[in-house]
C-alpha cells in the first residue's frame, strides 16, 4: 500500500480509536530513555491537524465523486 | 567496534524499539509472521539478551535523528501513521505473550545499547512482566448527557423536589425567587450526582481488576465529544474479563437514566500499568 493511500486508510479509522490510540503510543507506556531522545509534540495539536487533514481528504473524495 | 556496529553506522541506520517480551516468549513469535514495521521496507526483529528479548527494526537515521523526529512529529499525519503501527505490533505480541509496551520513539543507534539497557533494567522489565502475565488493559469512558442529568436531578433529590413543589404553591414573587434558587440548586446536585456516578465506577471496576488509573481527559476530547467527563485504565486478568464486563454493563444500566454512558475499549497493551508501585 502506498504511504498516502494507508495515511488515508488510518486517518479513516473512527476518531475515538485514533485518538486513543495516539494518547496510549505516544503519552503511555514505559519509558525508556534511548540514544535519541525526541519530545512528543501536544497530542491535542496532532489530533486537530488530523482532522483538518480528514475533512480536506473529503472534501477531495466529494469533489471526486461529483466530477465522476 | 564489531563490525556489525561499524556497518550500522556506516548505513546511516538507527534502532527503535517497540517493546520488551521474554527470550523464550519472543522464539514462539518467528518474526516473519509480525505486522510491518514502522518504516515499511524494514523488517521486525528480536534482540535477545539473558531472558529477555526487545523486538526492534532498523530505522533511517535521517528520518529519526533528533532534530528531524523533531520536525516530523509537528506532522500529524506522519506521527499518526507511526503511531499506529507501533501499537499495531505492541497489540499483535500483547495478544500472544506477556509484554512490556514501551513510549513511542525509544531509539538506540547501536544493537549493543540496546543489549545493555536489557541487562542494565533486567530486574525491573522482569517484574513488570511478571505483573502483566496473563492480564490485559481496558479503558472505561464515562460520558455523560448534561440535559438528562439535569432533568433527572429533581426527582431524585429530596431537597430539590421540595423546593419545585413549595414554589408551584408560592405566590409569583416568591415562587420567581425560589425558581432562582431550584436553578442553582440543580446545577450543585447534578455535579455532585456525576461526581457519585465516576466514583462508583471506578470503585466497582477497581473491584474486579487487579489495578486501576484515573486518566486525564484531553482537550480535543472535550471539545469534540463534550461529554466525556472521565476516563480510567484497569488492569484485567483475562479469565476474570467476564466478570469485568458483566460489572461494566450493569453500572451502565443503573446509570443511564441519569445520563451517563459507558464506553469499554480494549484489549490494550498495558500501556498505563509499566510502571514499579
Amino acid at each position: 500500500m502506498s504511504e498516502q493511500l494507508e495515511q488515508i486508510d488510518i486517518l479513516e479509522q473512527s476518531d475515538v480509536s485514533l485518538l486513543e490510540t495516539l494518547d496510549h503510543v505516544l503519552n503511555r507506556g514505559l519509558v525508556i530513555a534511548g540514544e535519541i531522545t525526541i519530545s512528543v509534540a501536544d497530542i491535542d495539536l496532532i489530533f486537530i491537524g488530523l482532522n483538518v487533514l480528514v475533512s480536506s481528504v473529503e472534501t477531495a473524495n466529494e469533489v471526486v465523486r461529483k466530477r465522476g | 567496534m564489531s563490525v556489525k556496529t561499524l556497518c550500522d553506522k556506516q548505513m546511516n541506520l538507527a534502532f527503535y524499539v517497540y517493546c520488551i517480551a521474554e527470550r523464550a516468549a519472543a522464539a514462539e513469535l518467528a518474526a516473519g509472521s509480525l505486522p510491518p514495521a514502522i518504516e515499511e521496507d524494514s523488517k521486525l526483529e528480536w534482540l535477545s539478551s539473558g531472558d529477555l528479548a526487545a523486538l526492534i527494526s532498523e530505522v533511517p537515521l535521517a528520518s529519526y535523528s533528533e532534530e528531524s523526529l523533531a520536525e516530523h512529529l509537528s506532522d500529524p499525519s506522519w506521527t499518526a501513521v507511526r503511531a499506529m503501527r507501533h501499537e499495531t505490533i505492541a497489540e499483535y505480541v500483547a495478544k500472544r505473550a506477556a509484554v512490556v509496551p514501551l513510549r513511542f520513539g525509544t531509539i538506540y543507534l547501536e544493537r549493543a545499547g540496546i543489549e545493555r539497557m536489557l541487562s542494565e533494567k533486567g530486574r525491573e522489565l522482569r517484574e513488570i512482566l511478571e505483573r502483566l502475565r496473563g492480564r490485559e488493559e481496558w479503558g472505561v469512558n464515562v460520558f455523560c448527557d448534561q440535559s438528562v442529568l439535569m432533568s433527572s436531578i429533581t426527582s431524585v433529590s429530596p431537597v430539590l423536589r421540595d423546593l419545585t413543589e413549595r414554589a408551584a404553591q408560592a405566590s409569583p414573587g416568591q415562587s420567581y425567587l425560589m425558581q432562582k434558587k431550584i436553578e442553582t440548586l440543580k446545577v450543585d446536585e447534578a455535579r455532585a450526582a456525576l461526581n457519585r456516578n465516576v466514583e462508583q465506577v471506578e470503585q466497582t471496576l477497581g473491584e474486579q481488576s487487579v489495578d486501576a488509573k484515573r486518566l486525564r481527559v484531553l482537550k480535543v476530547e472535550a471539545t469534540e465529544h463534550g461529554e466525556l467527563k472521565a476516563k480510567f485504565a484497569f488492569l484485567v486478568t483475562k479469565s476474570e474479563f467476564d466478570a469485568f464486563r458483566d460489572a461494566a454493563e450493569r453500572l451502565a444500566q443503573e446509570h443511564q437514566s441519569a445520563g451517563v454512558r459507558l464506553e469499554l475499549t480494549g484489549p490494550w497493551p498495558a500501556y498505563n500499568f509499566t510502571r514499579i508501585e
